[in-house]
């Protein structure tokens, strides 16, 4: 609520400064947004997940942030090329997730998760290269983009365990971790969370230009990765008591534990999945006009 | 780093926590000298312990006293006001408690000594002369706190 709140405060802070820029502008066509352009964005960013229930597949998305910088150069009036840098972030809050589990579960368990880190928390550093393409009407440019580049990759390991909703007994201990075979001197099974893997850029940007130079943003677009060298492991294990005493000196050593469970590696099942492998951003920003403007230098000598 | 600093601060305080808490090896065998529970004699007589052997007795019979007189080596001779820990070896020489099993009872006898080396056996077992018989379960030494205590 509070990633909305800092987004919602910025578009308005945006849209509020807007007009002190453009009281000194006339109403004409964008000459400086030929050539080159900068622009840094800030925005929300999503990742679509499914999970494979007991019942049925059921759908969420993890969420968290974007940054994103790019140059861009326009080559005349509509075609030019870009290269970009951004930084996706985000988590599925422990609720959230658990009530997407519950549903693919069909309403069975009660969840609780087992150690600190949120689920379905990734990272995604990705590089673009691609075209662009600009059709500007008065201060306004619509300018979509499509790119081609690498993105690291990395989602952290979770679990959690899953209780009776009769009595709330400990009743399976869920364990997701990301595993990579790509090294041939790692032992089978270690844990190498993040991949630089093929990825693929699409988007569509919203500028107004309330100043020569300076504009505003908008913009929505999707990343997609090819992270299919990492191999998402779903464990299960179901509890079992954490001892079985032989004798009764054992049973009152270990008195404590008479309550107590531990996961049964014996009972362990693994199934594999496909890791999540798309973005979705919604992001705001600022950019500029910058350098050398041939297309404008040409008009002036007209 | 943060990220690194944070796993390894809460590595540490799960493994400290796990250890505090079951101070022992879960599903394994006791530990050599484990330590059980006490025998406590806060009365002002000299007297002496026995907790006879499961053997192959029902457990309902188990702790039935012998049909001969047990070796006075067997028994655990405590001082007005003293206390004796009992612990379990894992040297291949079981301990009378570990020959029940975890659901049984555990019968522990108090004896006068002058009793216990100048009376008969028979007249012993067939009168009862023994000063206290504790008929205790797991739960029921847990829950004192693992002390088994004899007043007078």
């Amino acid at each position: 609520m509070h990633r909305f709140k800092t987004i919602a405060l910025c578009i308005l802070l945006m849209l509020s400064c807007a007009p002190l820029f453009s009281k000194s502008q006339s109403k004409v066509d964008l000459r400086y947004a030929f050539g080159s352009t900068i622009d840094l964005q800030f925005g929300y960013s999503v990742m679509p997940y499914s999970v494979e229930g007991e019942a049925r597949n059921a759908y969420g998305a993890s969420s968290g942030s974007v940054f994103q910088m790019r140059y861009t150069y326009f080559f005349g009036r509509h075609f030019g090329a870009f290269a970009s840098y951004s930084f996706d972030q985000g988590s599925a809050p422990y609720e959230n997730y658990f009530g997407i589990v519950n549903r693919a579960d069909g309403r069975l368990y009660k969840y609780e998760e087992s150690y600190y880190q949120n689920p379905m928390r990734y990272f995604a550093n990705s590089f673009f290269v691609g075209v662009a393409y600009r059709y500007d009407f008065g201060r306004w440019s619509l300018r979509p983009r499509v790119g081609i580049g690498v993105t690291n990759f990395d989602m952290s390991a979770f679990c959690y365990s899953t209780y009776s909703r009769q009595d709330e007994t400990p009743v399976s201990y869920h364990s997701y971790s990301i595993i990579s075979d790509r090294k041939d001197y790692m032992k089978s099974g270690s844990s190498v969370p993040d991949l630089n893997c093929l990825a693929g850029y699409a988007g569509v940007q919203m500028t107004y230009s309330p100043a020569s130079h300076f504009f505003l943003s908008f913009e929505v677009s999707a990343k997609c990765f090819d992270n299919r060298k990492l191999d998402f492991q779903h464990t299960v294990k179901q509890y079992k008591p954490a001892y079985n005493p032989s004798n009764w000196s054992e049973a009152l050593v270990y008195y404590d534990l008479r309550d107590s469970v531990i996961p049964d590696d014996s009972s362990a099942k693994t199934v594999s999945s496909r890791l999540p492998y798309a973005i979705f951003n919604a992001s705001v920003g600022i950019g500029w006009n910058l350098g050398w403007n041939r297309n404008v230098s040409r008009h002036n000598h007209r | 780093m943060k990220k690194s600093i944070f796993y390894t601060v809460m590595t540490i305080v799960l493994m400290a926590t796990s250890c505090m808490k079951h101070s022992g090896n879960i599903g394994g065998p006791v530990h050599n000298r484990e330590y059980v529970m006490t025998l406590a004699n806060d009365s002002p007589f000299h007297t002496m312990w026995y907790i006879p052997e499961h053997g192959d007795k029902g457990c309902d019979f188990a702790g039935e006293l012998p049909d001969q007189k047990p070796n006075e080596n067997l028994l655990i001779s405590l001082d007005p006001k003293t206390s004796f820990d009992v612990y379990v070896t894992n040297d291949g020489v079981e301990s009378p408690l570990e020959t029940y099993h975890p659901e049984d009872k555990v019968v522990i006898y108090v004896f006068d000594p002058e009793v216990f080396s100048m009376e008969d056996w028979e007249n012993i077992k067939a009168d009862g002369k023994w000063l206290e018989k504790f008929s205790l379960t797991v739960k029921d030494v847990a829950e004192a706190d693992k002390i088994v205590r004899f007043k007078r």
